[in-house]
This record gives structure tokens, sequence and C-alpha cells, in this order.
């Protein structure tokens, strides 16, 4: 159990390292469903819609959600002190001392290569959460679009299109 | 606050909690610095930690699942916009966007580590920023 404990907060460090402004349900998709299979696919499409439709960070409560399916409450706490420790002491260093990084082009160009992956990794987890047979059926393939236009166009809160995309699927 | 933005577009890690936390380093040290961090994560995780107590305790596995489909194909049309927005805001040129499908077919394809493939992309996109300086000074 400490070997499991360990290796949660040692990869959800390494998934705070690595996440520029987003790009984390990838991440989590990776490390909890594909690697360790601690989650089900459907548990982390639960808790993602969970952590979009309220407030505060979106994808990383799915941190502390693995640690507590493993672990119960410690697992729960060792997976969001994992995931939100790096971003609190970088803010810090960045403060004191690494104000030249703002104009330092070798880093925006690693943020760069960085930030044209993450929206590729990202679409194919969205792909990988779908539900099954999405291509041959309409009815989900066209909530999952209209999810997709009533953002990307309309800048719609994600909250109320979970809440219709649930709704409609319960009809 | 305009530079702790300026910051957390260009360090990695959760950009609110960066934020709140430089904001708060910057009243207060590093004590400020903490209690902003967990005054903005501990309501968001007290809401994840009563999801999950009952998730796992009262509906994974039962049939109630089956009637999430809806909630996933929503969530996985919030999820694209998520990545179309990350991707129009990297995105210079439009050849750029073969980029970020080369990276999606290495993950779909080829099956790569989604970690190796972001860090090969930051590796490549500063081995060209070195190269590109070098050309300059000679």
């Amino acid at each position: 159990m400490i070997g499991h404990l360990v290796y949660l907060f040692c990869n959800m460090v390494l998934i705070s390292l690595i996440t520029f402004a987003a790009g984390a349900p990838a991440y989590f998709y990776q490390f909890g469903v594909l690697q360790t299979h601690w989650i089900a696919k459907g548990d982390l499409s639960s808790v993602l819609a969970f952590g979009y439709a309220t407030p505060g960070p979106a994808a990383n409560g799915a941190a502390a959600f693995i640690g507590y399916r493993i672990a119960g409450l410690t697992g729960f706490v060792i997976g969001a002190i994992g995931i939100f420790i790096v971003p609190l002491l970088l803010s810090m260093i960045a403060a004191k001392y690494l104000n030249e990084l703002l104009d330092n082009v070798h880093a925006k160009r690693f943020v760069k290569g960085v930030g044209l992956a993450a929206p590729g990794v990202v679409a194919t987890t969205a792909i990988s959460l779908l539900p099954p047979h999405i291509t041959s059926n309409v009815y989900y393939a066209g909530i999952a679009i209209g999810a997709f236009v009533a953002i990307a166009k309309w800048k719609v809160n994600p909250f109320f299109v979970l809440v219709v995309g649930g709704v409609l699927g319960v009809l | 606050m305009q530079g702790a933005l300026a910051y957390a577009q260009i360090i990695p890690g959760a950009t609110q909690v960066q934020i709140v936390s430089n904001v708060g380093y910057r009243l207060k040290g590093a004590k400020g610095a903490v209690l902003a961090a967990i005054c903005y994560v501990v309501p968001a995780l007290s809401l994840f930690l009563v999801f999950s107590i009952l998730y796992v305790h009262y509906v994974q596995g039962s049939q109630a699942v089956s009637h999430l489909y809806g909630i996933s194909a929503a969530l996985g049309g919030v999820i694209l916009a998520n990545a179309y927005r990350i991707g129009k805001s990297h995105v210079t040129h439009p050849l750029m966007w073969l980029l970020v499908v080369a990276a999606a077919m290495a993950k779909l394809w080829l099956g790569l580590n989604t970690v190796l493939i972001v860090l090969l992309f930051g590796v490549v996109g500063l081995g060209l920023s070195y190269v590109k300086a070098r050309g300059q000074k000679s």
C-alpha cells in the first residue's frame, strides 16, 4: 500500500510538471486507466465531468479521486498534495528568482512545443472517454458534437452543457 | 496580477493554483502563498471528497453508470473543445495544426506514452530554438 501511495505521489508530481496550462485529462487517462488500471474509463469520465461542472481546479481533482480509489482518505490526500505541490512551489520560486524566464526564448519554445502536443493528446483522450459505439449511435454522437459547438463557438458554461448532456442521456 | 498570469503561462502545473499562490506570495511571502493555495484548493477538494465517497461506495459498478452515457458524450465534447482552445492559443500558423494532428496520431496509432509525446515535442521545440539561435549568431 505504501508503495502504491509513493507511486501515486511521484506520478502526480510528474503530471503536474508537464501540464502547461492544460492537458491534465490526457495524463490521468494514461496513468490511471491505461498504465495502472486503478480506475476504469467510466470512472475517469465521471470524475472529470464532476470537475468541469464544479468550481475550482477542474481536472486536477481526478488525482485525489484516484488516490481515494486505491487507499481511501489517505490516498485522497496524497494524490491532492502530489498534484498541487508543484504549482505552489514553482509559483514561489518564479516570483523570487525567475523573472528572466519570461524573456527566455528557449523556455518559450519548449512550452510552445508542449503546447502543440497537448491538444493532440487531449483530443485522443476525449475520444477514448466517449461512450462505446458512438460512431454508430447518432444520438450520443449528436450530444458530443453539440457539446463541442456549444463551448467552442458559443462559450457556454461546461456545467450547463454537462447537465443537458446528462438529461438527454437518460431520456 | 498580470505578473502572476504571465508566470502561469510558462511554468507547469495547475494555472489557477499558480496564480493564487503567486499573489499570496507577493502579499505575505511563503506563508501567504501556502495559505492562498489552501484556501483556493480546499473547498473544491471537499466537493471532490464527497463525490469520491458517494461514487466509490454507491455508484461505481451499479446500473446507474449506464445512464451516464449522455454525460460521457457531453464530456467528450467539452474536452475536445478544451483541446481546440489550447491549440488555438499555441498555433500561430495554419500548418502548425499538422503538428497537433501528429501528436494525436502518435498516441492513437503508435500508442506512445502521453508523457513521452509531450516531452518529445517540448524537447524538439527547445532544439529548434537552439539551432535557430546558433544560426543567428553565425
